[in-house]
Parts: C-alpha cells; structure tokens; sequence
C-alpha cells in the first residue's frame, strides 16, 4: 500500500463557503470536526476560532475534502 | 454506468458505520500475535508489532515502546552515500558517560573529573577539546582538559543536592547527536536512494537538519507528528500505522475501517484514545456511558451535575426498549404546521 502524503492542503473557507458547507452536509457548525488554534497548520494559515478549514485528503478509499472547525486552544 | 457502480458502494444513510469499523478491525485482531519480538543481531531497528501495537495506538498512549522515525533527504543527497553517512553522524545519540572509563566527582570544590577513553572517542572521531567545549557551554560550567582528563568546575555552589543533579545531567548530557535517538541506520530504497531509520526519536529537533526532507520524514509516534506537523497529519500517522501493523499479519481490512477510526481519535482537534478517556468517554449520552465501564461513577456525576439524556444514540434507546436510531430507525417524520392547520380545516 502507497502510504498516504503526509500533510495535506489545508485551506481556510470564507464565512459563506463555511455556512455552504454545512448547509451541504446537513450539519451544524459546532458538530464538525475540530482543530486547534494552536495547530501548527492553522497557525500557517492564520486561521481564527470560528474558522471553517478545508482539508483536501488522498486516501486509499479515494480522493475527498474534510473539513474542521477551528477551536481555541 | 459509472454513476451506478458508485452508487452501489457508497454508504446506505443510516449505516452503523462505526459498529461495521470496530468489527472488522476487531475479528482479525483476535488472530494477531500477542508477543512482540526482538530480532538480536541484525542490522535493524526494533519496533514494536502485532497486538501490542495496535493497542499501542488505539488506546493513544503518550509514550510508544519502541518509537522509531523514517529521515528521508532532498533531492541531491538522496542518492549519495557520503552526504547521507554525513547527516547520520549527526543522528545518533552519544552521552559523555559513554565516553568515558570513569570519573570523580569532588563535591567540596564541586569539580567533575572525566577521564576520557580514548578508543571510544577515535570511533566518534572526536577530540577531547570538543567535548570541553560542548561542556563549556553549560551555563555556569567551567571546563577545561589536559590530555584524556577533563575537568567540568560549576562556577556558583549552591548545595550539595544541586550540585549532584548537575553533575549526572552533565554526564548524561548528549555530546553529539540528537536527544532520544539511540540509533539510526541508514538503509537504501528500491529506487536507489537512502534513508535512515532510527530507534527512538524527536521530530522536532531533526527536521531542522539541513538536507532533511520535512515533507516526508516522520515519527511513528502520532502525539510528536500532531506537535510538528497538526493533527492532519496525526491522523495519517494513525491510520497508515494501524493499516501496517494489520498487513504485517497477513490480515486485510479495508482502510476505510481504519480511516473512520483515526478520524474519530482526531476529531477532537487533540489525539484521543478509544477507551473510557478517549472517544467512549466523550459520549454524550449518560446512559450510553454508563452501559460501556464505570457505570456507577457516570450516574453519580449525572445526578449531582443534572445532565440530561435526549436519547438519541444506540446503546441507550436498546437500554429503554425503544427503536434504535439506525437504518430505517433513524428516519423521522415531521408535519409542517400549516399543513395540520389544513387537516383540521377540513
């Protein structure tokens, strides 16, 4: 088995993107995965508590994009 | 044609998927070997396999037994052995204690005397000035060397106690290399370039090295990889060391099962284990935590705290005999308010 890329593209969503999302997923905004502001990733990207990043993932099972919420922390 | 094949393997709406995951990891993990074993005299590093390890990384602990760490380097060192052997020089962890055939210790005028050996110190190709100046950076150290003795004063004494504790860091102060590698072993792909495996290890110190790949180098230990690299790359950590301790059995699960599983432990933004600490203990359910371990102690905490049960999972709808919230379960229906205004119209 290939073994899977180590990091992948994080990006930070605008408000709309975010509230898009959730609305596609059918799920509210404090359910969602979560990643902390902390996080050596969202700190690259400067992402703020309330941020809604984008993780575009190269799994075996296929190609897709995950998505977290950034907390405090 | 290819929009039905897709639709036939996707996930049905109200699928247990999580139930499905914890199966099918769980059956094959009965057939996994419970001893870890130790291969004495090969040029490998040990790792931990089987069962313990994949409890090892289930149950997250803080501290794998045998953490180890694949270095890989840039494009133009790869392929060259002299600049690979070079880096690894740098890796490999020597203590002064193992330089030396003996030492004093002088607490009244708290002086340590080394007396250094020489053999050792030809194989690390290092002189005995060296060593004085890498003891000399200590602060509060005085160092100084004639031939294979070398004296390290502290300057300020200030109690006995202390001056013990400097004395055993020094002597178990790394000289060269890196802090936690206690060995590296350089090792060559299929694709002709090199890498280096290491027993032990410390991310964050080694991918400062110039020439290091930081894009693929990486510890087995997710808690180091979530502080280096985030919790993305925990996850992937998690799962691909999941997926290889099970193919290493000669077991196939779908990476699927185990990709759930790493997505679960890092949904929380921090590793979390399986168990009663990690997600199970996250439920939000009373009841549902209370039918998995420690029951006593979660309807205590409820009843004093006044938690609320909305009795939306599994376990505690099969606790009160109602229908589960799964497959068809899990659908509900809902009448618009002006469509009852409607009915009772007519």
């Amino acid at each position: 088995m290939e073994p899977l890329k180590l990091i992948p593209k994080h990006e930070v969503l605008s408000d709309s993107a975010a509230k898009a999302v959730a609305k596609k997923l059918n799920t509210p905004i404090d359910k969602f995965p979560k990643i902390l502001a902390s996080d050596v990733q969202a700190k690259l990207l400067n992402a703020k508590p309330g941020n809604m990043i984008a993780i575009s993932r190269h799994d075996p099972a296929g190609e897709y994009a995950y998505y977290r919420i950034v907390v405090p922390g | 044609m290819a929009d039905i094949k897709d639709n036939e393997t996707s996930v049905v709406p109200g699928e247990a998927v999580g139930t499905v995951a914890a199966q099918s990891i769980g059956e094959p993990g009965t057939q996994m070997v419970l001893r870890t074993f130790h291969s004495a005299g090969t040029a490998s590093v040990v790792v931990s396999k089987g069962l313990p390890r994949l409890i090892e990384l289930i149950d997250a602990r803080k501290r794998p037994r045998f953490p180890s760490m694949h270095i890989y380097f840039d494009k133009g060192i790869s392929s060259k052995y002299e600049k690979v052997r070079e880096i690894w020089r740098m890796l490999e962890e020597v203590r002064l204690s193992s330089l030396i055939k003996g030492f004093d210790e002088d607490l009244r005028s708290a002086t340590l005397t080394l007396n250094l050996d020489r053999d050792k110190l030809a194989l690390y190709e290092l002189t005995s000035r060296q060593i004085v100046a890498k003891l000399a950076k200590r602060e509060g150290l005085q160092a100084s060397a004639e031939g294979d003795i070398v004296k390290a004063k502290i300057n300020k004494r200030e109690s006995l106690k202390s001056t013990r504790t400097v004395f055993v860091h020094v002597l178990k102060s790394a000289i060269i290399g890196i802090v936690g590698i206690s060995k590296a072993i350089i090792q060559q792909s299929e694709d002709g370039t090199f890498f280096i495996v290491t027993a032990g290890s410390n991310l964050e110190e080694v991918i400062k090295i110039s020439g290091i790949d930081a894009t693929r180098t990486y510890s087995d230990d997710p808690f180091e990889v979530n502080k280096v690299y985030g919790i993305e790359a925990a996850r992937n950590i998690i799962a691909n060391e999941i997926m290889q301790t099970i193919t290493e059995e000669g077991i196939t699960v779908s990476f699927r099962h185990v990709g759930l599983l790493a997505d679960t432990m890092c949904s929380f933004g921090a590793i979390k284990g399986a168990g009663r600490h990690g997600i199970a203990g996250n439920k939000e359910s009373v009841l549902a935590r209370a039918a998995f371990e420690e029951t006593v102690k979660h309807f205590i905490n409820a009843s004093v705290f006044g938690e609320r049960d909305m009795l939306r999972g599994t376990a505690e709808n099969i606790l009160i005999g109602k229908q589960i919230t799964l497959g068809t379960g899990r659908v509900r229906l809902s009448v618009r308010k002006s469509d009852i205004a409607k009915l009772s119209k007519k």
